[in-house]
């Protein structure tokens, strides 16, 4: 509805520029246009299951070719003590969370990109360099990307990171649901990776009922609510746990989609072009009938 | 007055020990930004994963497409509203805004990862992002500005165009080529002037619209849905501070007169501007409830109060005042309070209030990215010096229509 | 041929509906279930039979833990981790493992069910709703293991070819004395003299210690800080009375000064010989504890052989004292000629030295009245 007018609109004032250049604009398939389908997959984390047995960030690494120690190395937990985030050179990384009620086995949270269902960094990519897939993966497109990093301050997780120290064709790196990897009928490398399936992957929908049927069951071993099913409009990945989700530093998010605001704001100013016509009209009617007044205030001050 | 003043280029040396300095500044600042170039963002800059964004957006671009606001304000005043007495300060208003967007856009493609793909948002749309509208009326309001600038290089080499050597014979085309291009342009230069303004006014406030998305990550003593009515009328506001500002430093720096009857009533309407800025700003604040983050001292409330005081409520109060009207010091100061406060604004929305959920240290610029800023400044503060001793940008009193005592009555 | 022919259609019909009758036969096994233990839907139907995840019913299987096979070899899961050798039997009968039930969760007191027969060997598969096989088993092994465990990483059950197996669980060190601090107003604190306890009763762990979690145990830290474990079970749950029934057990006694200091005490009604083994004769059942377990604190185990208390004795003892004049030929021979046992409990042996006589038919004296108690 507003993309028309409004793309016409620019493609006239770019035309100087980008017909000059002979190239065709491509308009970003990745536009908020809803492509959610009702069979897109995601993936449960129960993390009451979770051992933290760091399995799943070897995994991560061999399935996108990083460079990774032996998996025997990740028995150590000493890298949890301090809490991590994803960044350029790992997907995905388990964090530890103590447990009030015994010490010595704290919880442990593995975290990635959450695969919104309304995602801000499509939203907010200049370019349209990262989409939404009908699968529901967030996929980023290296031949598209300019590095601006805007993906970077809208995403509400803070997942997306930079390859800050390449100086040529430096990447925005963040889990990409292993799209490769499903291509060739294999799950994501950590889902398969992770040795007691605290990592249940599956159509969302079905998850969110194995998560509703986990928690009727056991009322007594989680929390009644499953993050990610509405925060932020949903996400693909979602989470179970036995106790609030700001304990173990999940964002405590509103349920309307992150780019929402930022969008109607922005539909808001170009609604079939009418606001900047109009002042382009208002503008010129004051230009003409002020054409022939000389002011003369100045000299009169 | 203006009808005595011509618009001539100034008969000034280039050297001076302040523009050695300016390029001193300079050359660090290229260094620091070959370092960039050749080691990527990371090896100069503090900016990480949890800070994606530093100064060369927040000052760079932001504040720098603020600070150039006075090009498309004193046009509207100036070619829209025809108030021709203030044509004195259009010109070098329109200098300024023309190379602090050649500064964002030069600032834009060095902070970008990929700056050989700048060109990438011409041909790849994605109409809900804030950035691309950004990033393509900034493109366009360039070319516009240019555009309008044409007509001070046609001035200029009308009748003097001077081919070296062999060139010589291409003289006669070359000058009827400018010619007709002048004469075009005169036909046609109110489409461009209405353009600017129109896209200056999309953008600014769109420049606002950038940092909703980041919604809970931003400090709620700036995150609000108005963000982008608050840039507008920031920047309208600062547009007549800023050519008072770098009016008086001009005149200052080349020794002439100051133009303070013009800059006098530019600082009168200043008030009424800043005015509404001023209650909007409050006015947001009160409704969201936000003011409850100002009761506890943290950088965020401290920073938000020397804004608010400093950079609208004292030079508000200043420019009400008569005496400050027609005193180049207090006039100079009341401007500058103001540029600095939006300056401070911008560097506010986009570093100070970006408060990332997992941030594990706070971000400071680095020498590097502090030495690129302070370059492109002197960088731009040199070329403009070099266009106004070359172009006819600044007006002088011209002697042939001038009654002598007229101007020294007023004087 | 006819007659041929009829006869075995006879004997195929009857066979085959033995079979008919055994099928509905092994379904009334589980006739007792509740249908919606596994359907969610009243009407489940073939294509869409509405299964539920598995419900974890804790049913009682019927199988004696000894017929659970000794060790099972785990498949190999990769390169990285040898395949494990699962101590079957030894965990069936591990107190924690609650026999067969603690992991064979499913089994409706029919013959045990294998995993797979519910887990899905895929972990690609469409029912999502119960963990696959492989996960079922480490969640099973996991829960436990790391509770007990924390750092223990694969290789405690992964061993690979040729290493040494690493320690399956650490060892258990028993606290001299453990303070419970109880709810009670008067005598709130009660000491428990643990290792006096085990030493002298000759008690394994597990005779106490039923139902508990490994990890209480078996974590040197733990014991060593030997928090009071009596806040733990009630913590845990239980009720005064069954915190109680632990000491109750063979402290049978309503006194509470017996382990609540400050409160009253009564003389202790302690079963020696249940507790002991020495079962207190009605000489020694009159005496105060101390004239035996001499000097202060502790109560020590004595020897059982009457030599060690009373020295001397056999040079002076009167046989008769006990309703047997010895005749000539026996006064003069040692004890333990005709009494093998140190404590004269058993019946005295005739076959050291007579092939054709046994006692009591026939006694090496006269037959005397068993002297009155002195004092």
């Amino acid at each position: 509805m507003k993309s028309p007018s409004r793309r016409s609109f620019l493609k006239a004032g770019t035309a100087i520029t980008a017909a000059a250049a002979g190239l065709t604009p491509r308009v970003a398939q990745a536009g908020p246009a809803n492509i959610l389908s009702p069979d897109r997959l995601g993936v449960l984390v129960d993390t009451t299951v979770c051992i933290g047995c760091r399995n799943c960030e070897w995994a991560c690494k061999i399935a996108h070719d990083m460079p990774t120690p032996p998996l025997e190395t990740y028995e150590d937990a000493a890298p949890m003590q301090e809490m991590r985030r994803p960044d350029e050179t790992a997907l995905t990384v388990v964090n530890k969370y103590d447990h009030p009620a015994r010490p010595d086995l704290p919880t442990t949270v593995k975290v990635q990109c959450m695969h919104c269902d309304h995602p801000a960094c499509v939203s907010a990519c200049i370019v349209g360099a990262i989409s939404k897939q009908a699968d529901g993966a967030v996929l980023w497109d290296t031949d598209m990307c300019i590095g601006c990093r805007y993906c970077m301050v809208a995403c509400p997780f803070q997942i997306p990171a930079f390859e800050y120290h390449k100086a040529i064709q430096p990447r925005i790196m963040k889990c990409d649901f292993c799209t490769d990897r499903r291509k060739e009928g294999k799950l994501p490398g950590c889902v398969e990776a992770c040795p007691v399936e605290a990592l249940t992957f599956g159509p969302r929908e079905e998850l969110v009922r194995v998560a509703r049927d986990k928690i009727r069951r056991n009322p007594d071993r989680y929390l009644d609510h499953i993050y990610g099913e509405r925060e932020v409009g949903g996400t693909s990945w979602m989470y179970l746990a036995d106790r609030k989700f700001e304990e173990l530093a999940f964002p405590k998010l509103a349920q309307d989609p992150a780019p929402g605001v930022s969008e109607s704001i922005q539909h808001g100013i170009f609604a079939y072009f009418v606001p900047p016509v109009s002042l382009y009209a208002l503008l010129g009617a004051v230009m003409w009938t002020t054409r022939h007044k000389h002011d003369d205030e100045v000299e009169l001050l | 007055m203006s009808h005595y003043m011509r618009p001539q280029p100034l008969d000034r040396k280039f050297l001076t020990p302040g523009v050695i300095v300016l390029l001193l500044l300079a050359a660090n600042g290229l260094a620091w930004l070959a370092g960039r170039f050749l080691f990527g963002i990371g090896a100069v800059t503090n900016l990480n994963n949890q800070y994606p964004w530093g100064i060369w957006i927040g000052i760079d671009v932001a504040a720098g497409v603020a600070l150039a606001a006075g090009g498309f304000t004193t046009a509207a005043l100036g070619h829209v509203m025809h108030r021709e007495a203030y044509h004195v300060v259009v010109r070098p208003a329109l200098l300024t805004a023309m190379l602090g967007y050649t500064m964002v856009a030069v600032g834009v493609s060095i902070d970008i990862g990929r700056y050989y793909y700048i060109w990438h948002p011409l041909i790849m749309w994605n109409g809900s992002s804030a950035l691309f509208e950004v990033g393509m009326c900034v493109m366009i309001y360039m070319t516009v500005l240019y555009i309008e600038f044409l007509p001070i290089v046609t001035e200029r080499f009308i009748g003097r165009v001077n081919l070296p050597g062999p060139l010589a014979g291409l003289n006669a085309p070359v000058d009827r080529l400018l010619r007709l291009l002048d004469r075009t342009l005169d036909r046609t230069m109110f489409v461009f002037i209405i353009m600017g303004v129109v896209l200056s006014t999309l953008h600014q406030s769109s420049l606002g619209t950038l940092m909703i998305i980041a919604g809970p990550k931003m400090h709620p003593l700036w995150q609000t849905p108005i963000l982008p009515l608050l840039f507008l009328l920031s920047a309208v506001a600062v547009g007549f501070p800023m050519v008072i500002f770098e009016s008086l430093i001009a005149s200052r720096s080349f020794g002439l007169k100051p133009e303070m009857p013009v800059l006098g009533r530019l600082g009168r309407m200043v008030v009424p501007l800043l005015g509404i800025y001023l209650a909007f700003k409050l006015g947001d604040l009160f409704i969201r409830e936000a003011f409850v983050h100002l009761k506890t001292v943290t950088v965020e409330s401290v920073m938000y109060v020397v804004e608010i005081l400093f950079g609208i409520v004292v030079p508000l109060r200043m420019f009400m005042t008569r005496s400050v009207q027609k005193s180049p010091l207090l006039l100079f100061v009341a401007a500058a309070l103001v540029v600095g406060g939006v300056l401070l604004n911008r560097i506010n929305n986009f570093v100070v209030a970006y408060t990332p959920p997992y941030a594990t240290e706070a971000y400071f610029p680095s020498i590097g990215e502090i030495s690129v800023t302070v370059g492109f400044i002197a960088i731009l503060v040199l070329l403009y010096r070099v266009i106004v001793l070359n172009f006819p940008v600044i007006g002088l009193p011209d002697r042939t229509l001038m009654p002598a005592s007229k101007y020294s009555v007023r004087g | 041929m006819t007659r041929i022919a009829s006869v075995g259609l006879l004997l195929l019909t009857a066979g085959a509906s033995a079979v008919a009758q055994a099928r509905p036969a092994s379904r009334a096994a589980g006739a007792s279930l509740d249908c919606r233990a596994c359907h969610t839907s009243p009407t489940p139907t073939r294509n869409n039979p509405s299964l539920s995840a598995c419900p974890r019913l804790k049913v009682q299987g019927y199988h004696a833990v000894d017929e659970a096979p000794p060790v099972i070899t785990l498949g190999t899961p990769g390169k990285t981790y040898g395949p494990v050798k699962f101590s079957h039997r030894e965990h069936a009968h591990m107190s924690a493992a609650n026999g067969c039930s603690g992991c064979h969760h499913y089994d409706q007191a029919r013959p045990i069910q294998k995993c797979k027969n519910c887990h899905a060997v895929s972990r690609a598969r469409g029912e999502l709703g119960k963990p696959d096989l492989k996960a079922a088993m480490h969640r099973q092994c996991i829960e436990c293991h790391r509770e007990w465990n924390p750092t223990g990483g694969c290789s405690t059950c992964h061993i690979k070819e040729g290493a040494a197996p690493a320690p399956a669980r650490k060892k258990v060190a028993a606290p001299e004395r453990i303070v419970y601090e109880t709810k009670a107003t008067q005598g709130k604190s009660v000491t428990f003299f643990h290792k006096d306890h085990t030493d002298r009763f000759a008690l394994a762990c597990a005779d106490c210690h039923v139902q508990e979690s490994c990890g209480a145990c078996h974590d040197r830290k733990r014991v060593a800080a030997a928090q009071p474990v009596l806040t733990r079970q009630t913590r845990a749950g239980l009720t005064e009375d069954q915190a109680h029934e632990r000491c109750a057990n063979c402290h049978t006694t309503d006194a509470c000064g017996t382990c609540h200091k400050g409160m009253p005490s009564r003389a202790l009604a302690f079963d020696h010989g249940r507790r002991t083994g020495f079962t207190l004769n009605r000489f020694h059942a009159r005496l105060d504890c101390r004239s035996c377990h001499k000097g202060t604190g502790a109560y020590r185990s004595l020897a059982t052989d009457c030599e060690s208390c009373h020295k001397g004795w056999q040079k002076t003892f009167d046989h008769a004292r006990a309703g047997l004049q010895l005749d000539e030929q026996h006064k003069d021979f040692e004890c333990e000629s005709c009494h093998d046992d140190k404590t004269f409990r058993a019946k005295p042996v005739c076959a050291s030295c007579h092939d054709d006589k046994a006692w009591p038919a026939h006694k090496p004296g006269k037959a005397v009245p068993r002297a009155p108690r002195k004092g």
